[in-house]
């Protein structure tokens, strides 16, 4: 295959890769990072590729060892079981499901919500997404307990969905 | 219909805030039911927009169309501004006129400068005033900062930042995903970075590069940049060929990091590779290698080690003009530092072991022979410590050499046939590590000092004995 476009096809799968790596660390720089050193790996084995072979779950094994290395040299487990998210990784992670486009359409429309929300709750994500405060520390924060913080950032996720559908519905094309 | 308490479970889990435990029981649920695994898999994907989203404020830069509606825009709106700018600058020239109000500048995280050798300067933001730069000094960001013949070490945020000679840079606070994150703007020459969690991200014509927990040099030069990894490893990413700039100038003391028009394709480099990088190319393949790094020991302290005849001999050759007169011998040992006054007995004292770039010096005593400085190349340091207000004291006997000037930091500085000479530790001088007092020779033939003594005032340590038959001078 043409150098251009086995970069193309990694390319494609970059972002469902990303989606992968986030279910299995959980933190979106480790992520990033993970992700950066397999897509590196795969192109530095690309004399390796043959067409037949399933080349998603190909980078995905790359993505998986570049984490158990990781977790292993923090000494740590861990949180997904590796098994249940290899299991089901062509269903949650197809690369259909993380189009370049759609995506795109998508996050947009959920710019727009955020800035629907109110001021407490987008502080909230804020303060959890972007600056990485565990539900404790919010809780201990903002003086309530866990429980209100779990219940609250489903409410918001809830209501940041049902906005990102009915924009998408409304937007033309 | 899933359960409500099932769906904020997902969430959590999703958050990864929920016990191993928890989190076994929810995979067992979702493995029985695949409604669940698609609430979590949406979930998932929302999660990772969020991110996205709050990891990205500002728009992504290669947007083609849209960029350049908007670049047209900008323009516009900055050439109106320019003349409303002007228009109320000019109206405002008489008395009672509107003060302007000037945003703070972006500080980085304790930016200070903890050691400096040979000449070195900045200039705060777009100003063209030059400073030369002292140990201590608190740099901004925005500020530019060049090393002609010198060199310099810049401690920020915990990574500490080796600036090696023929280098211009400006510092930077980069807009990245979870704050401000020190940039340095590497216009031209090398700098070499041990990154203790701060992640100083480099950015030249080239490209940007980003650490990820580790040691590395960067270095720019004939139109590329070679980045050399020593320990962990760095994202490296090449310039487009449109990015004409080594840093959009918008506001010069920040830097938005997507902003930067950046090729698509990153190149790991590992510890032990190198890279070359040039923009609007993909960055080179890494490949092992390492980039001579002398210069950046020579920048750190001297790691303590036992003076001795032999260690003297070594570093200097039994044949050198530094040792002659001081008549070395291997055999000596334990030679330490005296008290002010003649060492007794065979003691002998050394100091200032030390090396400058090609410039060796060295200052020797013994109670027989004469103190020596001497130096292969023009400039002799003296470093101490001072640790209580005092007055620092030298004597020196310059042999062949038609002027001297002494450099005190911030106290004098001046040209002169020196030879007794007594200067006042500036306050804030007083309990730093090093106090620097460089002495160069003006003027050739080749420099030997024979330095009668060093004293420092109400202060334990000198060095020094009086040349044979002659008392070393003291300073009161």
């Amino acid at each position: 295959m043409e150098a251009r476009e086995y970069e193309k096809l990694l390319h494609t799968h970059r972002r469902s890769l990303l989606g992968y790596a986030f279910a299995t660390c959980r933190n979106f720089h480790t992520a990033e990072d993970m992700v950066q050193e397999a897509l590196t790996i795969a192109w530095a084995k690309r004399s390796h590729y043959f067409p037949e072979a399933d080349f998603g779950s190909w980078l995905r094994a790359i993505v998986r060892n570049v984490w158990l290395r990781q977790v292993r040299s923090e000494s740590r487990r861990p949180d997904l079981s590796c098994e249940f998210i290899e299991q089901y990784a062509d269903e949650m992670f197809a690369p259909a499901q993380y189009e370049e486009s759609p995506w795109q359409e998508e996050k947009t429309a959920l710019a727009q919500c955020i800035r629907k929300l109110e001021a407490r709750d987008r502080r909230l994500i804020d303060m959890h997404i972007h600056q990485g405060y565990s539900y404790s520390r919010l809780s201990q924060r903002l003086g309530r307990t866990v429980n209100w913080v779990k219940v609250r950032m489903f409410r918001i996720r809830q209501a940041l969905g049902t906005c990102v559908k009915k924009t998408l519905e409304i937007s033309p094309g | 219909m899933i359960d409500p308490s099932t769906l904020i479970r997902i969430v959590a889990g999703v958050d990864g805030e929920l016990s191993p435990e928890e989190l076994r029981r929810l995979e067992q649920e979702m493995a029985d039911d695949p409604e669940l695994r698609r609430v979590f898999s949406d979930m998932l994907r929302q999660r990772l927009m969020l991110s996205e989203l709050m990891a990205a404020p500002a728009p992504a830069a290669a947007d083609g169309a849209r960029r350049r509606r908007l670049m047209v825009l900008l323009a516009a709106a900055a050439a109106l501004l320019l003349v409303l700018g002007v228009s109320i600058f000019l109206a405002g020239r008489g008395p009672g006129r509107a003060q302007v109000v000037r945003k703070p500048p972006v500080e980085l995280p304790a930016a200070r400068l903890t050691r400096i050798r040979g000449e070195v300067r900045y200039a705060r933001g777009e100003t063209q005033t030059w400073t030369e730069a002292t140990e201590g000094a608190r740099l901004r960001a925005g500020d530019r900062f060049e090393t002609r013949l010198g060199a310099a070490v810049l401690e920020m945020g915990g990574a500490r930042i080796f600036v090696n000679r023929s280098t211009r840079l400006r510092l930077l606070a980069a807009a990245g995903s979870s704050g401000d994150v020190p940039l340095l703007n590497l216009a031209v020459g090398e700098v070499y970075i041990r990154d203790a969690g701060a992640r100083v991200h480099v950015e030249t014509a080239d490209g940007l590069f980003s650490p990820v927990g580790t040691r590395f040099d960067v270095k720019r030069s004939q139109g590329a940049t070679l980045v050399a990894v020593e320990e962990g490893s760095v994202y490296a990413r090449a310039k487009t060929g449109k990015a004409a700039r080594a840093s959009p100038p918008r506001r010069p003391s920040r830097v938005n990091l997507e902003r930067i028009e950046l090729m698509e394709k990153a190149v790991r480099i590992a510890a032990g590779q190198l890279s070359r990088v040039a923009r609007g190319a993909a960055p080179g393949a890494p490949a092992p290698g390492h980039v001579p790094l002398a210069w950046v020991r020579r920048l750190e302290p001297a790691p303590a080690r036992p003076i001795t005849g032999e260690t003297l001999l070594a570093d200097f050759g039994a044949g050198d003009r530094s040792l002659r007169g001081s008549r070395v011998k291997a055999s000596w040992t334990n030679l330490r530092f005296t008290k002010t006054g003649a060492a007794p007995g065979k003691k002998f004292a050394a100091r200032a072991n030390q090396y400058l770039g090609q410039h060796a010096q060295v200052m020797v005593a013994h109670e027989d022979s004469i103190l020596h400085i001497a130096s292969r190349g023009m400039t002799l340091r003296v470093r101490c410590r001072v640790d209580r207000k005092a007055q620092l004291g030298l004597y020196l006997v310059p042999q062949g050499i038609s002027e001297l000037e002494m450099i005190f930091p911030r106290a004098q500085s001046a040209v002169g046939q020196w030879q007794n000479v007594l200067f006042d530790v500036p306050d804030d001088l007083v309990g730093r590590d090093i106090v620097d007092i460089t002495v160069r020779a003006v003027a050739a033939p080749p420099p030997v000092f024979l330095v009668d003594e060093i004293a420092i005032q109400n202060h334990a340590v000198s060095a020094g004995t009086g040349a044979a038959g002659r008392k070393g001078a003291e300073y009161e």
